[in-house]
C-alpha cells in the first residue's frame, strides 16, 4: 500500500506537514495561507485544533449505535484503517467504502472539491492525495478545496484541490 | 403551505426577507443569519458553521450542520442529504417540512452580470473575494433534481431573476416550474 497515512501522536508530535509559508521558494494554490499546509493526518479528536486538524471518517464499528463519526489511529491496508467511533468508544478495522451510511466494518471519507460545499466519498487516501470514486486524482488538505496544483514532472497538467473532512477540536 | 428557500444568489435582493416572513416559513442559507433571523437556517461549510455556532445563533434558532456541536444547538443534516451542499439541503428540509409549494429564490446557479463569483456576500468573511471565478454548479443542479424527485407531491418553483440560469435537467422534472422574478413579486406583493 506504499507509506501509510501519518498519524498524529499529540498536540506536537506528528501534528501535520510543514506550512508552505516556511517552504523555500513554495509553489502551491492561492486559496492556501502561508499558515496552511498541502497534506492531511489521522489521529484522536484529542489532539485536533484549527490549526492542525485530523481526519474525520463517517464509521460502522459494530458497537450496537451504528453509524457514528470516528478517527484514524492507524492505517492497515490500501483501503484498510483501524478506526475508533467517536460516540461509543470502540475500536475496528473497517473497510473504505462508496456510502455516507456504512455498513458494519466498513468506514467512508469525504472531501469537498468544487468550492459548493458538496462532499464526495474517498476510494483511497494517502498523506498527500485521495482518489474519489470516479478515480480523479485530487491533492488534499484540510483548508481549500479550490485552485489546483501542478502535477509533478508535467508541463502545466494540474491536479485539483481536495478538502478532507476534518475535526478541529474534540 | 408555501415555503420560501433563500440562496445567496444576487437576483435575491430583489426580495424583501421580511415580506417572506409575514407569508410563511423561510429557509436560508450560511450567511443570511447576519441580515435576517429565517426560520430554518443550513451551512454545510465548516468555518461558515463555526461562525453561526460562535455567534450564539444556533442555541436560538432552528440550525442544520453536517457536524452540529452540542454545547451550540445546531441540528444535524438529514442522513439522505448528508453530502449536499446548503442550499438543495434547506429545499428538501421545505419538502420534508410539509410545504406544498416550495420557491426557490437566489438559486442563480451561474455567474454574476460580469461573469464572476455570485453570491451576496461575496468578499465578506468565510466568502471567496468580489471578482473570484464562478462556483462549479452541476453538483447543485443534481442534487435539486434529486430532492424534486424524492418530494413528487411539492411544487418546486424556481424564481428567475435577471442572473438567474434556466437549468434544462429542472424542466425534466414534472414537479418543477419556473417563474419570473416580476410575477414572484406581484405574487407576494399584492
Amino acid at each position: 500500500m506504499g507509506r501509510p497515512l501519518k498519524i498524529k501522536e499529540s498536540t506536537t508530535v506528528d501534528i501535520g506537514f510543514n506550512n508552505v509559508g516556511s517552504l523555500t521558494n513554495p509553489v502551491y494554490p492561492e486559496t492556501l495561507t502561508t499558515s496552511n499546509y498541502l497534506g492531511v493526518v489521522g489521529g484522536v479528536r484529542a489532539t485536533a485544533t484549527a490549526g492542525f486538524p485530523v481526519v474525520a471518517c463517517i464509521v460502522n464499528v459494530d458497537a450496537g449505535t451504528g453509524v457514528e463519526d470516528g478517527v484514524i489511529l492507524r492505517q492497515k491496508g490500501t483501503t484498510k484503517y483501524l478506526v475508533l467511533g467517536d460516540s461509543s468508544g470502540v475500536t475496528a478495522v473497517c473497510n473504505l467504502v462508496d456510502d455516507a451510511t456504512p455498513a458494519i466494518g466498513e468506514m467512508c471519507i469525504q472531501m469537498a472539491t468544487n468550492s459548493d460545499s458538496t462532499l464526495v466519498n474517498i476510494r483511497r487516501l494517502t498523506n498527500k492525495f485521495a482518489v474519489d470514486y470516479s478515480n480523479t486524482r485530487y491533492v488534499i488538505n484540510f483548508f481549500s478545496d479550490e485552485g489546483s496544483m501542478i502535477k509533478s514532472g508535467t508541463n502545466g497538467e494540474t491536479n485539483g484541490l481536495g478538502q478532507i473532512e476534518k475535526f478541529t477540536s474534540t | 403551505m408555501a415555503a420560501y428557500v433563500l440562496g445567496n444568489g444576487v437576483s435575491r435582493r430583489d426580495v424583501s426577507v421580511e415580506r417572506l416572513l409575514q407569508l410563511g416559513a423561510v429557509y436560508g442559507c450560511n450567511a443570511i443569519y447576519r441580515d435576517h433571523a429565517v426560520t430554518v437556517l443550513v451551512a454545510t461549510d465548516q468555518p461558515m458553521a463555526t461562525e453561526i455556532e460562535q455567534s450564539g445563533y444556533s442555541r436560538d434558532h432552528r440550525f442544520y450542520t453536517r457536524r452540529p456541536r452540542s454545547e451550540f444547538g445546531g441540528l444535524p443534516v438529514p442522513q439522505k442529504y448528508y453530502g449536499f451542499s446548503s442550499g438543495p439541503i434547506a429545499a428538501g428540509l421545505a419538502a420534508r417540512d410539509g410545504a406544498d409549494q416550495v420557491y426557490l429564490i437566489g438559486f442563480d446557479m451561474a455567474p454574476d452580470p460580469v461573469g464572476r463569483f455570485n453570491n451576496v456576500y461575496a468578499g465578506s468573511v468565510n466568502y471567496k473575494p468580489l471578482g473570484a471565478a464562478p462556483t462549479f454548479t452541476g453538483n447543485w443542479v443534481r442534487q435539486l433534481t434529486q430532492i424534486m424527485q424524492d418530494h413528487p407531491d411539492s411544487r418546486f418553483i424556481h424564481v428567475a431573476g435577471d442572473t438567474t440560469a434556466d437549468i434544462a435537467e429542472f424542466h425534466r422534472v414534472r414537479n418543477h416550474e419556473r417563474m419570473t422574478m416580476a410575477r414572484f413579486l406581484r405574487l407576494i406583493n399584492k
